[in-house]
């Protein structure tokens, strides 16, 4: 008997209103050593859920489990497993990236000379070495968002959330991240990323979830995602065709009509 | 090695960043720029120790009076409100415009504290600007006045904590009646408002009252004068912060034994069930040598023993207390006067 595969990430019924419902009612489950690319338009509620995963925000209702441990319940266990980068990463002006990656292993309390060797593995990867002892106020935001990124994997988390974090990247350094994210799959890890590259969550995730109006709305591979947009009595072949592009945009206009009718 | 995640860590952490920014701003990256800060440092204490000669030298020997107090008492109250208003525009920067919230709440360590760290920098940083201000005239006046004035900077670090401390209760206040968008818009307005309300409250009294611009004359006024408590009120108490310490230190202590004795009263009864057990002898061996400790005289302590025990707490605390209080203070202020002569 095979068991289902160990979830990284489970949220049910999440629930969150601002002036208005920003997420409705929230079903969402990862599988660990996946690469989910969460979609959906602006105002979906993707950054509100990854914040609420994050432990940034405090949900209405519903639950989120972290690797098994219940956030809400003990949110510094679960924080212990989680890395988090938003659209707009913080990293000290002041400090260069070694002291950042100090100051965020000591966060984490990673011990520091595990933490000196790990920043060094990541610096060689990220292309960040010869930078390392110079302070981030001169970098570029490419650089920026490596040294973020870095300081997100420093201490080794489970599931690794990441909003938007190829946005205004140039061509090589988004490839590096991109790497760094595979290879972090590979390893074992789960990254959960929002991107409105859809080429990127074409190319890179595992399974696609789409969300609009503060609801899951589909959730699959590429292909099933494709299948779902184009309906059953569609040809397979024709659907398989389809751009992830064409995908997104076919769902989220079903979404759209029954609120707009209301 | 501090554990990380801890206060201290953070405020090591918050310690660098602030120093860093500092100098950055201070010199704009140029080592040159440097010396002409620190040049024009020592240039504007210099100037500021001039002022403050010319505007409160006059004042150091001045005997304290009801005039006096009033006229620092407003001072150190300008003083706070401006402290005030600076802390509530540091709060809201340190709570809002610090983006490093998010990497550090999404973290496992205690948020606590650093927002302990971060208050505590508040009120640093405040007490802190207000000292290349007021140290001057306090100089000015430990130097012609005598080396008690310096206690006056003992003032400042206290006024800035206070400061702090009603900053973070107001944005608090305000974050749960308006929300956090709006706290940061509504708490710098009023961050505005209490920094002048003082300075335009007394230019509004003194043009009504006397047709004058001068805030001094509302300061000055009889009317004024009569309706300021007397020259012992607790409210000249920063005021007389710069005062030999005897004279409020025994003023402390009879407080302080004022309340034990109160706090004795209403232990009478466990006293009363004590001495049932130990008997009457333990009971005036124990209060002799607390009044012995004293320096006090124990005598007609032997004849209370043999008196009801029922009624021996109540009494003796009554007669107790102001004779252990009254005479312990007059042998402390004896002990300060001669240190003093």
């Amino acid at each position: 008997m095979t068991g289902s595969p160990p979830l990284a990430l489970e949220i049910h019924g999440l629930v969150k209103h601002f002036t208005r419902p920003a997420v409705d009612g929230l079903d969402l489950a990862v599988r660990c050593g996946e690469f989910y690319a969460l979609l959906g338009p602006n105002g979906a509620g993707k950054t509100t859920t990854l914040r609420m995963i994050a432990g940034l925000i405090q949900p209405d209702a519903g639950s989120i489990r972290v690797d098994g441990v219940d956030a809400l319940d003990d949110p510094v266990a679960a924080k212990r497993l989680i890395a988090w980068v938003s659209d707009e990463p913080m990293i000290y002006d002041k400090l260069t990236p070694e002291e950042y990656l100090d100051f965020v292993a000591g966060l984490w309390a990673v011990e520091p000379k595990l933490a000196a060797s790990r920043a060094g593995e990541l610096f060689d990867w990220l292309g960040l070495a010869a930078h390392a002892r110079e302070r981030c106020e001169g970098f570029s935001k490419g650089m920026r968002q490596k040294v973020a990124l870095a300081g997100a994997l420093v201490h080794d988390p489970r599931l690794i959330i990441l909003d938007e974090p190829l946005t205004g990247l140039d061509a090589g350094s988004a490839r590096q991240v991109k790497s760094v994210l595979r290879e972090r799959v590979l390893a074992g890890g789960t990254v959960i990323m929002t991107t409105h590259i859809l080429e990127v969550a074409e190319r890179m995730a595992d399974r696609i979830g789409v969300i609009a109006h503060g609801r899951l709305l589909a959730e699959g591979t590429l292909a099933e995602l494709r299948r779902l947009a184009a309906g059953a009595d569609v040809n397979e072949g024709a659907a398989d065709l389809a751009s992830l592009e064409d995908t997104f945009l076919a769902l989220v206009a079903d979404a759209a009509l029954p609120a707009e009718a209301a | 090695m501090t554990q990380a995640g801890s206060a201290v860590w953070f405020a090591r952490h918050e310690s660098r960043l602030a120093w860093r920014d500092f100098v950055s701003m201070m010199t704009a990256g140029r080592r040159t720029r440097a010396r002409k800060i620190a040049i024009g440092f020592a240039v504007f204490v210099i100037i500021m120790h001039a002022i403050a000669y010319l505007v409160v030298g006059g004042y150091a020997a001045a005997p304290v009076d009801q005039q006096l107090l009033i006229g620092v008492t407003a001072s150190l109250l300008l003083s706070w409100l401006l402290m005030i208003s600076q802390a509530m525009e540091s709060m809201t920067r340190a709570f809002y415009t610090r983006a490093d919230l998010d990497l550090i709440l999404a973290s496992p360590v205690a948020a606590e504290r650093l927002f302990a760290v971060r208050i505590g920098t508040v009120a640093l940083s405040v007490a802190g600007m207000a000292l290349p201000l007021a140290g001057p005239f306090i100089n000015m006046l430990a130097w012609r006045g005598g080396a008690h004035w310096l206690g006056a900077y003992g003032v400042i670090p206290a006024m800035g904590a206070t400061a702090a401390a009603f900053a973070v209760l107001a944005t608090a206040a305000l974050f749960r009646l308006i929300g956090p968008k709006r706290t940061r818009f509504v708490a710098q307005i009023i961050a505005a408002i209490i920094g002048a309300a003082f300075v335009i409250g007394l230019q509004v009294a003194a043009i009504l009252s006397y047709g004058t611009l001068s805030q001094a004359s509302v300061l000055h006024s009889d009317a004024l004068l009569a309706l300021m408590p007397g020259e012992d009120s607790v409210l000249w108490w920063p005021a007389r912060a710069h005062r030999p310490a005897g004279a409020g230190i025994c003023r402390a202590c009879r407080r302080y034994l004022d309340c034990r004795a109160a706090l004795w009263r209403l232990r009478g009864g466990r006293g009363q069930r004590r001495c049932r057990t130990l008997g009457p002898r333990a009971a005036s061996e124990r209060f002799a040598g607390r009044i012995t400790a004293a320096r006090t005289a124990p005598q007609g302590m032997d004849s209370a023993a043999p008196r009801s025990l029922a009624a021996l707490a109540d009494a003796d605390a009554d007669a107790l207390s102001p004779a252990a209080g009254a005479d312990a203070v007059a042998e402390f202020c004896r002990a300060v006067s001669r240190r003093r002569a």
